[in-house]
């Protein structure tokens, strides 16, 4: 009920830095924009405040960069789709055993052992990153590096890789531009008429999503309303 | 405490193997066969596109809920064999 109460916060983006195309599973509605009708886009943010998720999307872009390869965190939607994680179970840490004795530094083989949700880590984080949207390119990069060995940056890294290449249902990997970068086809029930048709040849489909895949429209509830 | 009737065969854990000999024990033999596998009912669509790698492994929901039971491992073990 509390979460209901809360004001949005909304990131707003201009369209152009998020790519030509976007599509946003935001508010359980999937749209599609293009840069040329709307100048900029207003994301209800559900766990962030803006400037904690320009901050976010600032660091993921440096840890997964838009270069000449192709898109990076930035298109992909990273941002919204840790904003998503941390607002839902995964940030509450609610399937986490959570019972003592809690051991912030516990050998890397046996995880994470200490007492903070994923929510707790990056408030706390986020409180000493302020100024970092301003910082240039070689400055963000050399403000990660020194923390670098934080439980903070390692989780702020694998949520980036995630949120590059999860299925699209989770807020991240925008227009499948991740498996789009790799070749992964996405989760493909079956290729076995492809064999035939392909024999012999470098097949490379265009990714489907897994809503794509299964034509199962109904779109998963967000946690908040469950 | 319920008590079930007895039988010949109980198969603990109905992963690969405890169906594969399941399987093999009810088309062979005329032994009466119980599988106990715990955790809540799982249904086709429970393993059909609802939940990606994501969820299921990455998440772990594919497991009994790690909150109420930790992943319980000893390196110690291994290194002591």
């Amino acid at each position: 009920m509390l979460c209901a109460m809360r004001r949005r916060e909304f990131l707003t983006l201009s369209a152009a830095s998020v790519g030509g195309m976007l599509v946003c599973s935001l508010d359980r509605k999937v749209c599609r924009l293009s840069a040329q009708a709307t100048k900029s886009v207003r994301i209800p943010l559900r766990f962030f405040t803006e400037s904690e998720a320009l901050v976010i999307a600032a660091a993921a872009a440096r840890i997964f960069p838009s270069d000449e390869t192709g898109p990076g965190a930035r298109e992909a939607g990273v941002v919204i789709y840790i904003d998503r994680q941390l607002a839902g179970p995964w940030g509450r840490d609610l399937h986490r055993y959570t019972h003592e004795p809690f051991e912030d530094n516990a050998p890397a083989e046996f995880g994470y052992q200490g007492k903070a949700t994923p929510q707790q880590i990056y408030r706390e984080a986020l409180k000493k990153l302020k100024g970092f949207t301003e910082l240039t390119a070689s400055e963000q990069d050399k403000r990660l590096k020194e923390i670098e060995s934080t439980v903070f940056f390692s989780l702020l890294r694998r949520n980036t890789i995630e949120g590059m290449f999860c299925d699209p249902i989770h807020g991240g990997n925008v227009d499948m531009l991740g498996w789009q970068l790799i070749g992964f086809p996405g989760p493909q029930m079956s290729n076995y008429a492809d064999v035939d048709q392909h024999f012999g040849e470098a097949f490379r489909p265009k990714p489907a999503s897994l809503q794509q895949v299964t034509e199962v429209n109904d779109i998963r509830l967000s946690e908040d309303e469950r | 405490m319920k008590t079930l009737p007895p039988v010949d065969v109980v198969i603990i854990g109905g992963g690969w193997t405890g169906l594969l000999m399941a399987k093999e024990l009810a088309s062979r033999t005329a032994l009466s066969i119980v599988v106990l596998e715990r955790g809540k009912q799982r249904e086709t669509a429970d393993y059909f596109a609802t939940m990606d790698e994501l969820d299921y492994a990455v998440r772990l929901q594919m497991m009994q809920d790690p909150s109420q039971e930790t992943i319980k491992w000893d390196p110690s073990v291994r290194e002591a064999e």
